[in-house]
């Protein structure tokens, strides 16, 4: 009895604990996160436009699209501008001449003819000669998506040219949060185009890389933004004249063209649109659809490769290579998959595809048998972000520099040089 | 530092005991227990063995446990006991150590991520309990205290932007979770 008495009274001592320390029962969440604030610098329109023009050359410190034409390399600094870079010796470009450009993320090249966007903007530019390069024609208010975030708006009489950041960091209850969602105060709001891979017309055309959003067909620029193609007649080069704007997909990323097709990438796939008959009016003649992901494509004669990445916005959690049998373009057929790790840009000559994969560098692949590429070379170490292989030598953009490859020699392919990035 | 200070914890039990040993009759034991944990999360499971030696009195040992409270985790932690009243019925138990992060993924209060990681923080078990003896030197132990365990997960989320390297932001999200826990088992 005595036994049984002491555990009930051990028991109510313990229910008495439980009780004490019932104020405890508490699940806690902190959460603490640092952002980063921008405030925008303006200059009035007058200033912006009286800059554009071949100024003193900046350090390469946040690289985006990047075309080359003969021994030019035209490298984009985000939002800033473009970067000239005199690449008559592989092994030792030469910064040569900073275009400010605010806004600027994508361009193309057309014999003495660069387009880019400012904005909402499309400036032409005659770069005929790279060192006095000046602004022959703005043609306003092109790309309305490119706007500005929110409390920003754009103004006729100014432009935001610079963003002075400032980091925050906050901390907040996670278990009864009262404002998750905390929107930084000015960051730009995305939407956007760019640059271009190359067909042939009377003058030559640049070639871009696979992250291009302004590709370049004989007498037409395509763009696209985040749902449309957008189609530009430059019969005369100096004069763009807008023609027509096609919905496509949401989330457009890419567009590439070859031959008489472009090839357009979307988060849900890869579409194709042909332009024999009418370059103002592109048919669309087949498409390929894939899991939600980011997906740069390009293509040759046969088939299209199309790597898909997850890691931002675009969602998606696949990192591979899709090999797609182009023989009827209205069945687009998918005939391998490859696993990679981040792919982003990539680019292919003869029977060499040349892959960005993030963290894991680049790869070079011999594809003469898609059901088997076999990897040739991989330089490790870098963080790559987009390629151009063109006549032996491979451009790269990666995180911390834009590198050159020479790759005449298969057996021994190797970086030429490297322009640091400043951070 | 919260490492460094549990390894200076354990040396000094093992000293402790190493010391008692050589003088004084210690005896092993073995204490293998299940329960839940109940707190604002609802009531879990929760499995633990403390292995350790007993002496008068007195045991002290190191524990290992699988907690299921929140995100889950895997306490390491050292434990010592003091036996009270008749026969050395009642107890009175402290646990401190570390709280291993098992295998979690984020949860609801994450809205985005590119990659997350997730580690582990301070754990705490203060009882008191009451222990019946069965077969042999073995017992029924059952007992009831309060926990606190904390766990860490930090996030990256890589944001859109035009080119890349895209802007990555950088959250850290540390979770505290106090308990009841009642736990039952047996005594070698």
């Amino acid at each position: 009895m005595k036994k049984y008495l002491s555990f009930l009274v051990t028991t109510f001592v313990a229910l008495l604990f439980s009780i004490l320390f019932s104020g405890c029962l508490k699940d806690t969440c902190k959460h603490t996160y640092t952002y980063s604030m921008f405030t925008p610098v303006y200059k009035t329109t007058t200033e912006v436009m009286a800059n554009i023009k071949s100024n003193s050359p900046l350090e390469i410190s946040d690289p985006g699209k990047i075309v080359i034409l003969g021994n030019y390399i035209f490298l984009n600094e985000v939002n800033k501008g473009i970067h000239v870079i005199d690449n008559t010796n592989p092994s030792s470009p030469k910064n040569i001449a900073f275009i400010d450009l605010p806004g600027n993320v994508d361009l193309a090249v057309k014999g003495h003819t660069l387009y880019a966007d400012l904005y909402t903007d499309l400036v032409v530019l005659d770069i005929s000669n790279p060192l006095n390069v000046t602004k022959t024609k703005v043609v306003s208010g092109v790309f309305p998506q490119r706007n500005y975030g929110p409390g920003f708006y754009a103004d006729g009489d100014k432009i935001i040219t610079d963003w002075v950041r400032r980091d925050t960091t906050i901390i907040e209850d996670c278990a009864h949060p009262e404002s998750v969602f905390t929107t930084p105060n000015a960051v730009l709001y995305a939407g956007s185009l760019s640059s271009q891979s190359g067909n042939a017309s009377s003058a030559p055309v640049g070639i871009a890389g696979s992250m291009a959003r302004f590709a370049l067909v004989g007498d037409y620029l395509y763009t696209v933004d985040d749902a449309n193609l957008n189609i530009f007649d430059l019969t005369n080069s100096n004069d763009p004249v807008f023609k027509n704007q096609m919905q496509v997909d949401w989330h457009v990323e890419t567009i590439y063209p070859f031959k008489n097709n472009l090839f357009i990438g979307s988060n849900n796939g890869m579409f194709i649109f042909n332009i024999t008959s009418s370059p103002a009016n592109p048919t669309k003649v087949g498409e390929f659809t894939h899991v939600r992901s980011c997906d740069p494509v390009i293509a040759d004669d046969s088939f299209a490769f199309v790597t898909l990445h997850s890691g931002t916005t675009c969602l998606g959690f696949n990192n591979e290579l899709d090999v797609v049998k182009l023989n009827d373009l209205s069945n687009a057929e998918l005939v391998k998959t490859y696993s990679m790790t981040s792919p982003q840009g990539l680019s292919k000559d003869g029977k060499l595809l040349f892959i960005c994969d993030g963290t894991d560098g680049l790869k070079v692949y011999d594809a003469s048998d898609v059901q088997s590429l076999q990897l040739v070379k991989q330089f490790t170490g870098i963080e790559t972000y987009d390629v151009i292989a063109y006549n032996k030598i491979a451009i790269v953009v990666a995180k911390d520099g834009l590198y050159q490859y020479d790759y005449s020699d298969l057996d021994n392919i190797h970086s030429v040089s490297k322009i640091n990035i400043s951070k | 530092m919260r490492i460094q200070f549990l390894a200076i914890f354990f040396l000094t039990l093992f000293v402790h005991f190493s010391v008692s040993a050589q003088t004084q009759k210690l005896k092993f034991h073995s204490i293998n227990t299940a329960g839940i944990s109940s707190g604002q999360s609802g009531a879990h499971l929760l499995l633990q063995t403390v292995n350790g030696l007993a002496y008068k009195n007195w045991f002290s040992g190191i524990g290992f446990g699988a907690d299921y409270y929140g995100y889950n985790s895997y306490p390491l932690f050292a434990d010592a006991r003091r036996y009270f009243g008749k026969n050395d019925k009642g107890f009175a138990y402290a646990d401190l150590g570390y709280n291993l992060s098992a295998k979690n993924k984020p949860g609801k209060e994450v809205y985005y991520y590119t990659s997350y990681h997730f580690t582990g923080g301070i754990y705490s078990d203060i009882g008191i309990g009451y222990k019946m003896k069965l077969i042999g030197s073995s017992s029924f132990v059952i007992s009831t205290g309060f926990s606190y365990k904390e766990i860490s997960n930090k996030i990256t989320a890589v944001n859109e932007c035009f080119a890349a390297p895209c802007p990555v932001d950088y959250n850290n999200y540390k979770y505290g979770n106090g308990r009841v826990v009642l736990k039952a088992g047996v005594d070698f």
